[in-house]
C-alpha cells in the first residue's frame, strides 16, 4: 500500500500541484491540504512537503508569518515523532523560521536565517537559475539517501531570499547533519558567483536536521524530477541522456531528483 | 542636512496587517493593539530648509525611486503623534539589514534624473507599535516587546527582526514625533 503524503498548501503556495504530481508519479499516495485543516486530517500522513511559492506574500520575511501558524504546530509534533518533512523554496524559509532545521539543540530555536540574496554584500534581488549541487553525509537523511556525494545533481532556484546564514555559535562545517552545497557542473565547491548564486554561507543550498528526518531545500526537486525538465542547455550528463531519449521519441522518464522521493519511499518500507 | 523620509501605503498594507495577525492571534501578544510600517530613506541634502519640500517633491514626482506616489505618501523627517487613550503607549522600531540594499545605484540614477544628489542614502523600516501600558513605564515596554516580538528566536518568539542578518533600535519619541 503507498504511503500517504501530504502537500501542505499555505495562503499564497504556487508548487503544490507540480509537486503532488511528481510525489504520485515516484508511487506515493499524495494529496494538498490546507494549512488551516484539522489536526486529525494532518496527523493521518507518513510524509509531509511544504511547497514552494511566497506563503502571505513573503510579508514581514518570507515563511515569517507562516511559521507562525497553529499547523506548525502540528507539524512540530510528527517532526518529532520522525515522520518525514520536506520544505522546498518557501517550505525551506518556513522551516528555517519554525526552528525545525538544523535543531541542533533540540529545541525548535532558530539557528539559520535566509536572508536576501547578496552579490558583493549589496542587494542581488531575485534569482530564476539552472544550477548544480552536490549532497554531503547523503546517508543521514531520509531524503538524501539514493544520493551519492560524488553525483554533481542539475536543479533549478527560485528565490529572492535563499542566503543561508548560521547563529554564530554554530559552525556549519562541522555540523552532524546532510547539506547539499551548490558546486559547479565538475562538482567544484567554489564559494564565489556564479558557481555560489546568491552569497550562501559554505555554498549551502540545502540543510537537513539532526535527526535526519527534515531536510530544507531552497532548489526546486519537483522541477527537475523528470528527464523532460531538465534543459538541453545545461553541460550535464543529464541533458545529454534528455537528448538521446528524445531522439527516438518522447517519452516521460525519470530524471535526477526522482532519488528524492524513492530515497523516503525505501526509507518508510523498511521501516514497516 | 540630515534627511529622514518615512514612506507609507495610503491604502491597506497588508504586510502590517499580516503582522499583526500573526502577533495577536498565532503568538498571542494581545497587548499589541496596532501597527504601522514605514519604509524609510536616510539621507544628507545639500540645500536650506526652504527649498527642501520643493526638492523632496522633485525627487518623488520625477522619480519614482524612493517613493511611488501612486500608491504611497510619506512624512518628512517627523511622524504624526498617532491618538492613542491614556492607558496605551506608541513606540517605534527602526530595523535595518545589514547588507545594502541598492542604495548607491538608486542615488546615482535620481542624481541622473534630477541633478540632486542623495549623499549616504540608507534604506530601513521603521514599525509603530500601539501597546497597551499596563502600567508599565515606558523602558519596560521596550524590554517587553524586546522580549516578544521584536527578535526572532523562536516559532513562539519574534517576529519583526530577525537579528541574523538585521539589526534594530527602539526610535527616541521626541525626536520622532514633532508635536511632543
Amino acid at each position: 500500500m503507498s504511503k500517504k503524503l501530504a502537500v501542505i498548501q499555505f495562503p499564497g503556495s504556487n508548487c503544490e500541484y507540480e509537486t503532488v504530481y511528481a510525489a504520485n508519479q515516484f508511487g506515493f499516495d499524495a494529496e494538498i491540504i490546507p494549512w488551516n485543516c484539522s489536526e486529525d486530517l494532518f496527523m493521518s500522513f507518513d510524509v509531509y512537503i511544504l511547497p514552494g511559492g511566497f506563503s502571505f506574500q513573503d510579508r514581514v520575511r518570507a515563511g515569517a508569518v507562516s511559521a507562525k501558524l497553529p499547523v506548525m504546530s502540528y507539524l512540530e509534533k510528527v517532526c518529532d515523532e520522525g515522520r518525514p518533512i520536506l520544505g522546498i523554496c518557501n517550505g525551506c524559509q518556513i522551516l528555517s523560521e519554525s526552528g525545525l532545521v538544523p535543531d541542533i539543540s533540540d529545541s525548535h530555536k532558530i539557528e539559520i536565517a535566509l536572508a536576501p540574496n547578496t552579490k558583493n554584500n549589496d542587494s542581488f534581488g531575485f534569482m530564476c537559475e539552472w544550477v548544480f549541487v552536490k549532497v554531503d553525509n547523503p546517508g543521514a537523511n531520509v531524503f538524501t539517501r539514493s544520493f551519492n556525494s560524488n553525483d554533481v545533481i542539475p536543479i533549478p532556484i527560485n528565490h529572492g531570499e535563499g542566503r543561508f546564514i548560521f547563529s554564530s555559535d554554530i559552525d556549519p562545517s562541522t555540523l552532524p547533519v546532510t547539506t547539499l552545497k551548490y558546486c559547479n557542473s565538475k562538482g567544484e565547491v567554489i564559494e564565489s558567483y556564479p558557481t555560489n548564486p546568491n552569497g550562501t554561507s559554505y555554498n549551502i543550498a540545502a540543510i537537513s536536521n539532526k535527526k535526519g528526518n527534515v531536510l530544507a531545500i531552497m532548489p526546486h526537486p519537483e522541477r527537475a524530477s523528470f528527464l523532460h525538465q531538465i534543459p538541453h542547455s545545461i553541460d550535464s550528463e543529464w541533458s545529454l541522456k534528455k537528448q538521446a531519449k528524445f531522439k527516438s521519441g518522447y517519452t516521460t522518464t525519470s530524471g535526477p531528483w526522482e532519488k528524492l522521493f524513492t530515497s523516503v519511499k525505501e526509507s518508510l518500507e523498511s521501516c514497516v | 542636512m540630515r534627511i529622514k523620509l518615512y514612506t507609507y501605503l495610503k491604502n491597506t498594507d497588508l504586510h502590517a496587517i499580516s503582522a499583526l495577525e500573526a502577533i495577536q492571534h498565532y503568538m498571542g501578544y494581545t497587548d499589541v493593539v496596532t501597527l504601522k510600517r514605514h519604509l524609510t530613506w536616510t539621507f544628507d541634502l545639500d540645500c536650506n530648509d526652504k527649498k527642501l519640500s520643493q526638492q523632496i517633491e522633485r525627487i518623488v514626482s520625477d522619480t519614482y525611486y524612493i517613493v511611488n506616489p501612486n500608491k504611497q505618501s510619506y512624512y518628512v523627517n517627523f511622524l504624526p503623534k498617532p491618538t492613542i487613550s491614556n492607558d496605551q503607549s506608541c513606540v517605534a522600531l527602526e530595523v535595518e539589514k545589514d547588507f545594502k540594499e541598492g542604495e548607491s545605484e538608486i542615488s546615482e540614477k535620481i542624481f541622473e534624473k534630477t541633478g540632486i544628489k542623495l549623499n549616504k542614502l540608507k534604506q530601513s523600516l521603521v514599525w509603530e507599535v500601539v501597546v497597551n501600558s499596563k502600567n508599565r513605564d515606558y523602558d519596560t515596554i521596550k524590554n517587553d516587546l524586546n522580549n516578544s516580538i521584536t527578535n526572532t528566536s523562536s516559532r513562539g518568539q519574534g517576529l519583526l527582526v530577525n537579528s541574523f542578518y538585521e539589526t534594530h533600535q527602539f526610535l527616541d519619541e521626541k525626536a520622532l514625533y514633532q508635536t511632543l
